[in-house]
């Protein structure tokens, strides 16, 4: 292993977080806050990052398995020192908490363990909304979109750190590639943060809501989340831009390079929308029919749950946990979909579920025609066996760390449901789990400290799509 | 006419007997040196041995004097070169064989890019010939004109049909389709008809008519059978992708059985809809197991022409009622006649046929011109189209008083949209085209008459 290198990856990446965290700082000097937290934050880190660049790398080669650790190393690294401003300014005491609440943030989770919002000053509070923006679209794609990184090696990172069976380049440089993807990015938080302030909500609630909603994570200014804003246009907005959030990113790009054809005809954008469509119309009809709710209002909560729910994003505006049961076995197999790959949404992604999916119907053919020759196809082209098999360990991957993490947290006395819920919604990087305590309206404060880094580690797994932690927390990769 | 044939494999080697056969003066370029000797010894023409995309060695073999230039070789790139410098170093016309499916639609751009004239593709166009057989699979061989408007079919006499002992005069009493025996072939010899003839059973008959009628003839003489719905195909050659993509387009259910399983997931790739089975097409629990039960149509592909054989064979024991076989040495197809395999396809003699019928248009530079040109029975017979022009001399009088030579016969007339049948009163009018069988070499429509004028 090349450690040199690593160690110098790492140091950018700390010294670029340094530069990120100067944002919240600003943030907290214009509402005439201390500054103290993020200074306190800002110094070590830099440090850190300048004492990693210290030793000068003899060759700048970076095989797969670096690029792992670098990935599973660097959001463990930003994880505990984000983690910094939120005990130093006292808003969240205890390290183990903030910690939980960085990764939450990290990941896009939106997996709060906050309960006095009054008491976090507006700075930290902006990290807060900031890390899941962060977190979106992954701090090393930035990386690659700011600094020189020797091409041939940087790939290796893309794939580690960016969601979904294959990744693609839209165009020919990858540093283009990275810097199209954040632009695309930024645009639509702009976009989103202007339709916000148009709805009639503050500049801070709006940018903070942007954050959030572009990462897909789910942190809100206000104790009852979107609801708090008791405002339908708020919520209408916020639920269309979750799912243009949890939309593969290279549609846009295809989209302003005026291929819209590609975009129309696009599998897993369609099934991303038929999903919507089906799940709304099911929920809405449960709502109707076992509830009373009448049908504009039943439609409107369906609907923003829905996309909630898929995009992983996590908001809340009605407490799905008081919903009849089916209705929330549907939300349960939305958790498990999540978005589309290349967005920013966690969970398996649509495109596996397809391939896996078109895979076993294939198999099963063959089972009465064993000689038949079947192709597995995703967009009109071939799905590669090895794409299909790496899905399929995806899958057994989250369907057992899902099991194992829920077993785990029986150990800290929570029942079934909840231990259930709680591991699907990190893992997929949701939030808000099934039952009334960890639900929209709860809170993952009463976990025990081990209970809580077990769902912190639950959250970077799934953010990272397992390998770079598994590859980190394996023997084998520190052996000679 | 001064022709090169650049590449002399099996269709360079066809067309360069059948144009040979037309009198022509041809240069044979082929880089194996077997095969040169082999056709110097059998054919009238200059052999020259080398690389066919070589300059050098096309200037020397007279390209640039040569009024037409086949590239007819393997490859579908080296053939696109030896077009793109013939036609700089001056050949008058340059036709090339590309048989890509990936170049099919760029056949308009090719042909500006490199300058062609004329782009033949065997594999195409036997899937073509095999297609047309399947959509009307009543009879062995289905060829048509004026882009569909009239077909010949090919049809065997059976014993004890409706046709059998029939007097040719009698046919338009007996049946009310509008049809015409154009061409019998009796015993191995072909013979052109006239209202004394007498059918007899084994008499192998070319008829002429719109499809409608020909449907509607096939009714009433009892032998018309549906449309096959789903064919098997044995081995996934071009011919077999390019057959499958027009079948699909008539919604037909296809299963190819390929040996190579490699390129069975590219073939899975082609044509992402067709069954495609990985397996020995030679072991009968195969072709069991995928289907040949149920099929109704079965076209044997493969690259070897005993395989092709055998597989129909066993097919038509499986009472598939349409079995079309691929056969490359096409002197085995009298044999198989005997056998019960009727309808046999041959792709260098459709390459044959399409290359004598641009030689034959391009030796007539006035007149009606030859359209389409169909070699019938083995090769002596020959059914032509040809576009009437204002001033031909056949139609200035009815059929009936044109001293017409002996062995030719006008078959069908189209004018506009419409076919018609023509008798002793109808008049040829310019602008027609007329549909001519006949055992002479036909340049011009004029060439039917005893003497021109």
């Amino acid at each position: 292993m090349n450690y040199r290198m690593i160690f110098r990856v790492l140091g950018q990446i700390l010294l670029i977080y340094a530069e990120l965290l100067i944002l919240p700082l600003i943030a907290g000097l214009c509402y005439g806050e201390s500054a103290l937290p993020f200074i306190l934050t800002i110094l070590p880190t830099a440090a850190l990052g300048g004492l990693l660049l210290l030793p000068k790398p003899r060759s700048r080669s970076l095989v797969a398995r670096d690029s792992f650790v670098i990935v599973g190393l660097g959001w463990i690294l930003i994880s505990l020192l984000g983690a910094l401003p939120f005990v130093f300014s006292g808003s969240i005491p205890s390290y183990v908490d903030a910690l939980f609440e960085t990764a939450s943030g990290l990941s896009t989770t939106g997996a709060s363990v906050l309960q006095d919002f009054d008491a976090m000053p507006r700075g930290v509070m902006f990290w807060r909304c900031f890390t899941h923006w962060i977190g979106g679209m992954g701090v090393l794609v930035f990386l690659m979109a700011v600094l020189p990184m020797s091409g041939e090696h940087a790939m290796h990172i893309m794939r580690a750190e960016v969601p979904g069976p294959t990744v693609g380049k839209l165009v020919p440089r990858l540093k283009h590639t990275a810097r199209i993807l954040y632009l695309i990015y930024i645009g639509m938080t702009l976009i989103e943060m202007i339709a916000l302030l148009c709805a009639g909500l503050s500049f801070y609630d709006a940018l903070l809501h942007a954050f959030s909603t572009a990462g897909t994570g789910g942190f809100s200014t206000m104790p009852d989340s979107v609801a708090g804003f008791h405002s339908a246009a708020v919520e209408n907005i916020i639920a269309v831009f979750m799912i243009l959030f949890g939309l593969n990113f290279n549609l846009y790009y295809l989209l302003l390079i005026g291929s819209w054809r590609k975009v129309l005809r696009n599998e897993e954008c369609r099934a991303f929308l038929l999903h919507i469509l089906i799940a709304v119309g099911l929920i809405a009809l449960g709502l109707r029919m076992q509830c009373g709710v009448e049908t504009r209002r039943a439609l409107h909560d369906a609907f923003f749950n829905v996309a909630s729910i898929l995009s992983t994003t996590g908001f809340g505006t009605e407490d799905f946990t008081r919903w009849p049961e089916y209705c929330k076995w549907i939300l349960i197999l939305l958790m498990l979909c999540g978005g589309c790959a290349g967005s920013t949404g966690g969970g398996i992604k649509l495109s596996r579920l397809m391939i896996l999916f078109r895979s076993a119907k294939c198999d099963l053919r063959g089972m009465s025609r064993p000689r038949n020759v079947f192709r597995v196809e995703l967009e009109g082209k071939r799905v590669e066996p090895a794409t299909v098999r790496a899905s399929l360990t995806f899958v057994t991957f989250y369907a057992m760390l899902m099991f194992l993490i829920a077993a785990l947290l029986s150990l800290d006395g929570v029942d079934i449901a909840t231990g259930f819920t709680a591991s699907i919604s990190c893992l997929s990087n949701i939030g808000p789990g099934m039952t009334p305590a960890i639900g929209p309206a709860g809170s993952f404060a009463f976990f025990s400290a081990p209970a809580k880094l077990l769902l912190t580690l639950a959250m970077l797994l799934g953010r990272l799509e397992f390998y770079p932690i598994l590859v980190l927390f394996s023997p084998r990769t520190w052996k000679r | 006419m001064k022709i090169v044939i650049a590449g002399a494999g099996v269709i360079g080697g066809s067309v360069a007997e059948a144009l040979a056969e037309e009198g022509h003066d041809l240069t044979v370029i082929d880089s194996n040196p077997d095969t040169v000797r082999h056709l110097s010894n059998t054919l009238d023409v200059i052999c020259v041995e080398g690389d066919v995309a070589d300059p050098e060695l096309l200037r020397e073999a007279g390209a640039a004097e040569a009024e037409l230039v086949v590239a007819a070789t393997e490859k579908d790139e080296v053939n696109m070169v030896c077009g793109i410098v013939s036609h700089h170093l001056g050949a008058g016309h340059v036709i090339a064989r590309i048989r890509d499916p990936r170049y099919l639609h760029q056949t308009e751009f090719l042909r500006s890019a490199l300058g062609l004239s004329q782009i033949v593709n065997p594999e195409y166009e036997c899937a073509r010939q095999i297609a047309r057989i399947l959509r009307f699979p009543s009879a062995a061989r289905v060829v048509t004109f004026s882009r569909g408007s009239v077909e010949i079919v090919e049809h065997r006499v059976p014993t004890n049909g409706a046709l059998c002992g029939l007097r040719l005069s009698d046919m338009s009493r007996r049946f009310s389709s509008r049809v015409l025996i154009a061409l019998v072939e009796r015993g191995g010899k072909p013979l052109i008809p006239n209202g004394d003839t007498v059918l007899l059973a084994g008499d192998r008959l070319s008829i002429t008519g719109s499809s409608d009628d020909l449907r509607r003839f096939f009714h009433e003489i009892g032998e018309y059978k549906k449309p096959v719905r789903r064919v098997m195909i044995m081995g996934g050659s071009r011919t077999a992708v390019y057959l499958t993509r027009l079948l699909q387009e008539s919604g037909i259910d296809v299963t190819i059985v390929e040996r190579d399983h490699d390129r069975c997931d590219q073939l899975c790739d082609l044509i992402p809809k067709a069954h495609i089975v990985c397996g020995d097409f030679t072991h009968a629990d195969v072709l069991l197991e995928d289907g040949i039960l149920t099929a109704d149509g079965f076209v044997s592909l493969t690259g070897d022409d005993g395989d092709n054989i055998i597989t129909s064979l066993y097919a038509r024991s499986c009472d598939v009622s349409k079995v079309v076989t691929k056969i490359d040495r096409e002197h085995f197809a009298g044999v198989l006649a005997d056998s019960g395999l009727e309808s046999i396809v041959s792709p260098k003699e459709l390459v044959a046929q399409q290359l004598a019928r641009y030689v034959r248009a391009l030796g007539n530079s006035s007149g009606s011109s030859v359209q389409t040109l169909y070699r019938l029975s083995d090769g002596s017979v020959e059914a032509l189209e040809f576009t009437v022009h204002e001033g031909d001399a056949c139609t200035r009088r009815p059929l009936r008083e044109l001293k017409l030579r002996p062995d030719v016969l006008i078959a069908a007339l189209i004018r506009g949209n419409k076919s018609i049948l023509p008798d002793g009163s109808t008049r040829i009018q310019p602008g027609d085209h007329a549909v001519v069988i006949t055992a002479h070499r036909l340049r011009s429509l004029d060439d039917i008459l005893e003497e021109k004028p």
